[in-house]
């Protein structure tokens, strides 16, 4: 425990811990290390939350549905959205029997789990600038709390939806999107405990990065924290004011030491760096919170002074290891962090992929990056591997305690950018603060653009198996106690293998591609998997070079509910 | 339109709830209430003028190539090199007020770039249209 500020600040980019104000939490060192297969398997038949538990594992205890019987899966039902702009991206959720999900432009539905019937549709009255946002019509995940269907917006809100009537309860503005481009919530926040907290997209326009904290019963604001530091140390000049830095992606929870974990994205202008040298605080960290405060109990800046476009906003694992709790995360950049979860202390760093070549290695005792791709000459063209869209998208994997694997969609695909100076100002409200003259994504040299599925010890990387797909897997992963693993291609093949071997079991085409997650829940002792399918999102357009297949893909938005008998 | 950006990097927190549930929202896709380009206006610029489209280039390249690929290659947006049929007066129309079909779409442009500013990505759209001898009217 420690209640001292501590500041192992080390200088200029290095990777570095900094514990800030640690602990609130006393026994915490021991809650923590919990078991988490209780937590992994707790409440089997739901899936109230994003990775259904807390510890983002994406595993569903149920095994009815198993290696021996999923090829006698068939279609239980299947419900359109209705709205189809840019595909679904969402998670479904269920509780009791109902299921929860939020489709293109923010449409949300509560549907009877058994039989796909709608019992309510809500839509917010979203204010027409939404419109103007680069990233509009799509939304990541739904949250459930409090009798409540929370939702953040396109507009820059977070909604409070009754979960029984889907009446709207409260809304609170927390953005202008008139100041703050591209500022719409395509993530809802992560509820922890009373306090829901999560951020913006817009993290490749000239924003600076906020991430709130709203009470979860009323709506009201309680903090804002920057993820860009007010410092010129770190961000040269005002570059702080525009450097992107934005938190997107959905946090997790841990209630046992009252942490909230949040990932922060790549600075910004993206491939620009000329003019904000220095470590560019707290652009690609990950964060550990005070939910009641905002206040950082430790981070972990994975890419100091980031000019690659690598966010660290992937959802991370927890798992226990040697008696300790760990955090398992990815970053954009085809690098896992192994941590303490307790206080960010580096256990080990791995590579997804073989080649890359933003860095030559990264010291896995220290993180530090160890012969960096520093300056990206202006008007010179650089290739960069991985590329912007990352070794895996934001689709989590999944995480098997009876295996002990880790299944992940990764791929190989690099860019070549020619950066560019741009002036924040005449970055227009839809336009991209990329830094960049061009950009474009590429086969790696010497070898073809590809993506595959593998089976991977989280702590160190050894791969158990792999699945190679023609077009890379963009879809979140989902891993049963049964013995299965259930993964979407771009195409609309649902997959579902033995998750020892990888020997493929059964498969099914829902006629467009999977862009959001897989569950499972039983209602009644009878067990169900579900498949948002629906290709789309703004990535496939920007890996279309590197994979000209997407360019025929259809996208769609529905889903899709298998069961036995 | 057009919306100077807010350096102050202040993020507006008024706690006001805006509008009301509705059924199914009918917002179009056009945004901040204002109408939609129907025709293009006269052309501030000579769309043959490589000066203009080098000038339309940098934007594209910058900001459209994400879902159009490099030079207009294709991606999920459609292919715009070689492109026979696409008329100025589409192009200026398309450009402004984007596009939305099926699962696809593009957001509007002309809250982000003058009207001066168009023109040249239509010069720039134009002479890519017009490179594998496929004329662009
Ligand atoms: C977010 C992705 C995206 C971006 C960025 C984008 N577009 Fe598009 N664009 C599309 C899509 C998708 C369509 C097709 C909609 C449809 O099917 O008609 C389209 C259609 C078009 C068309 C009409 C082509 C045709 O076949 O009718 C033109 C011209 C065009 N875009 C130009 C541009 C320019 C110029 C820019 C940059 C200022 C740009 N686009 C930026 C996605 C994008």
């Amino acid at each position: 425990m420690n209640l001292t500020k501590s500041t192992r600040i080390r200088r200029a980019p290095l990777a570095g811990v900094i514990s800030l104000s640690l602990s609130l939490f006393g026994g915490g060192a021991v809650q923590a290390q919990q078991n988490m297969l209780r937590v992994g398997s707790a409440n089997p038949d739901n899936w109230s939350q994003y990775n259904r538990t807390w510890n983002g594992w994406r595993y569903s205890p149920l095994s009815q549905i198993n290696s021996k019987n999923v090829k006698h899966l068939h279609v239980a039902w299947i419900q359109q959205s209705g709205d189809v702009t840019n595909g679904l991206l969402s998670t479904p959720l269920v509780v009791n029997g109902v299921m929860y999900y939020v489709a293109p432009d923010n449409n949300v539905f509560a549907l009877n789990a058994v039989t796909g019937a709608v019992i309510w549709h809500y839509q917010p009255n979203l204010a027409a600038i939404h419109a103007a946002s680069f990233y509009d019509h799509q939304s990541r995940n739904i949250t459930l709390g409090h009798g409540f269907v929370y939702l953040g917006t396109l507009d820059g809100r977070v909604v409070a939806i009754s979960q029984k009537t889907g009446k709207r309860v409260w809304s609170t503005q927390l953005t202008d999107l008139k100041k703050c481009y591209g500022c719409v919530f395509s993530s809802t926040p992560m509820l922890a405990g009373d306090v829901l907290i999560g951020g913006t997209t817009g993290g490749d326009q000239p924003t600076r990065g906020t991430i709130f904290g709203v009470n979860a019963l009323t709506g009201k604001l309680m903090w804002k924290l920057y993820t860009t530091k007010a410092d010129p140390a770190s961000w040269p000049g005002n570059t702080w004011m525009v450097g992107g830095s934005q938190a997107w992606n959905v946090g997790e929870y841990d209630p046992t030491t009252n942490t909230a974990y949040i990932g922060v994205g790549n600075a910004a202008p993206d491939f620009y760096w000329n003019n904000r040298q220095g470590n560019n605080l707290y652009s690609a960290s990950m964060l550990a919170l005070d939910p009641q405060t905002g206040h950082i109990k430790w981070y972990r800046q994975e890419v100091p002074g980031d000019h690659y476009d690598f966010d660290s906003v992937y959802d991370p694992l927890f798992i226990n290891h040697d008696g300790r709790l760990e955090m398992v995360h990815e970053n954009k950049n085809g690098f896992v962090w192994v941590m303490d979860a307790s206080g960010g202390k580096l256990r080990n760093v791995w590579p997804v992929l073989h080649d890359y070549n933003w860095v030559k290695s990264i010291n896995p005792k220290t993180g530090q990056l160890i012969g960096q791709m520093r300056n990206l000459p202006a008007g010179k063209k650089t290739l960069i591997c991985p590329y912007l869209i990352g070794a895996s998208s934001w689709n989590p994997g999944a995480y098997n305690p009876q295996t002990r694997l880790w299944y992940l969609n990764t791929m190989d695909v690099c860019e070549n950018a020619v950066p560019q100076l741009q002036h924040p100002k005449d970055v227009g409200i839809t336009a991209l603060y990329l830094g960049v003259a061009s950009l474009e994504a590429v086969h790696p040299p010497g070898r073809p653009a590809k993506g595959w599925l593998e089976a991977l010890d989280p702590f160190t990387g050894k791969v158990s198996w792999k699945v190679d797909y023609p077009i890379p897997g963009l879809g979140d992963v989902l891993t049963t106690a049964g013995g299965l693993v259930i993964n979407g291609d771009p195409e609309g093949i649902v997959h579902a293998y033995d998750a020892k071997t990888g020997h493929q079991l059964w498969h099914f085409n829902v006629g467009s591609g999977i862009r959001g997650g897989i569950i499972s829940y039983a209602v009644n002792g009878k067990q169900y998997i579900a498949v948002a399918s629906g290709f789309g999102s703004l990535a496939p357009g920007f890996m279309a070079s590197a994979f000209p297949g997407i360019e025929k893909l259809q996208g769609g938005s529905a889903v899709v509910v298998f069961s036995l008998d | 339109m057009r919306i100077v950006v807010a350096l102050s990097g202040t993020v507006c927190l008024a706690l006001i709830g805006l509008g009301a549930d509705l059924a199914r929202g009918s917002e179009g896709q056009i945004g901040n209430g204002s109408t939609v380009v129907f025709t293009a206006p006269k052309s501030t610029v000579n769309l043959n003028d490589p000066k203009v489209i080098r000038a339309g280039g940098r934007i594209f390249a910058q900001t459209c190539a994400y879902c159009h690929g490099y030079q207009g290659t294709g991606g999920r947006g459609p292919r715009l090199k070689g492109r026979k049929g696409l008329t100025t007066d589409y192009l200026y129309v398309t450009i402004s007020n984007g596009r939305v079909i099926g699962a696809q779409s593009m957001p509007p442009w002309k809250y982000s770039f003058s009207p001066h500013k168009i023109w040249e990505l239509v010069a720039y759209v134009r002479s890519l249209a017009a490179k594998h001898n496929a004329p662009s009217q």
